[in-house]
């Protein structure tokens, strides 16, 4: 039988006092705290070789790693991470030091995410023309997509920028992806302190009030999910059951 | 567009919620083997429409895509 793994931490002072009573895992087992060279896991026995995405499953992977979010900040998994024991043990030796340094990383923070978008015809550079002829027409469309790209990536940049002016001091670290999708010009994460959260969403709320024709959504906090990642190789490959 | 936007702003809180974990959970985190297979079957998942804000979902509907 393989394991599903949700987090990693270290292994606290308190032995997760909030699994002290049963946490429900995928598939209904019990959550258990297994421990590898000195760090703590979370995971829970799993039958079969991958985790179905269903909102259930989805939520369950949240809910247990935030069920150690009140006493330490771990490292999520991806949804998805079934492995053997010994694949796991192997990943926690070989991986050891880099994932206590990005533990170190994290400790005592949280992630807010921000996403913004901005919702204007300016991205659309000049009108569509109705007199001219097919080709020409395709052509002046074209023009517009490619100008309107530009200019869509250029506010992408100054939004980018005013939003890190504004979380300045607040934030330890950082992620930002600009226009990650047709409508998002700015997609945020970033690494807050604890003691510094109420702040930042306060800061955060003041901000988006003077900048009308931006949508923003803020969410958190959050395990710190974005700032898990060790730069190992990563294929991620979507399966249809 | 605004029509989009007009469906975020009637979303319930936990919709967003729903979203924004969504975006966490599938796109980001620790990955131990080099590769990681999960399967999508709950079409609820998928909300057609709303798909502005997160990039899981417009990989959801890449897969509805090819599987039609």
């Amino acid at each position: 039988m393989k394991l599903y793994v949700y987090c990693l931490a270290e292994k606290p002072a308190v032995q997760f006092a909030a699994l002290a009573a049963p946490v429900v895992g995928i598939s209904g087992a019990n959550v258990e705290v297994i421990e590898r060279e000195g760090l703590s896991l979370l995971v829970s026995r799993f039958e079969g070789e991958s985790a179905l995405v269903t909102r259930e499953n989805v939520l369950t992977h949240d809910s247990v790693v935030r069920s150690v979010l009140s006493e330490t900040t771990p490292l999520p998994f991806r949804f998805g991470s079934v492995v053997t024991e010994q694949q796991l043990a192997s990943y926690i030796r070989t991986h050891r030091e880099k994932l206590e340094m990005k533990l170190a990383q994290v400790r005592g923070c949280l992630e807010m995410s921000v996403k913004i978008i901005w919702d204007t015809d300016e991205t659309k550079s000049g009108s569509a023309r109705d007199d001219l002829g097919p080709g020409a027409a395709f052509l002046h469309q074209k023009q517009r997509e490619i100008t309107g790209g530009e200019h869509r990536a250029e506010k992408a940049k100054q939004v980018s920028l005013w939003l890190s002016e504004q979380v300045e001091g607040l934030v330890k670290q950082e992620e930002v992806s600009l226009c990650p999708t047709e409508k998002l010009i700015v997609a945020a994460s970033h690494l807050v302190g604890r003691p510094e959260v109420a702040k930042y969403r306060g800061r955060v709320a003041e901000a988006l009030k003077t900048q009308p024709e931006l949508h923003f959504l803020v969410s958190g906090p959050w395990p710190p999910y974005t700032f898990s990642n060790i730069e190992l190789e990563v294929k991620t490959r979507f399966g249809v059951s | 567009m605004s029509e989009q936007l007009e469906q975020i702003d009637i979303l319930e809180q936990s919709d967003v919620s729903l979203l924004e974990t969504l975006d966490h959970v599938l796109n980001r985190g620790l990955v131990i083997a080099g590769e990681i297979t999960i399967s999508v079957a709950d079409i609820d998942l998928i909300f057609i429409g709303l798909n502005v804000l997160v990039s899981s979902v417009e990989t959801a509907n890449e897969v509805v895509r090819k599987r039609g």
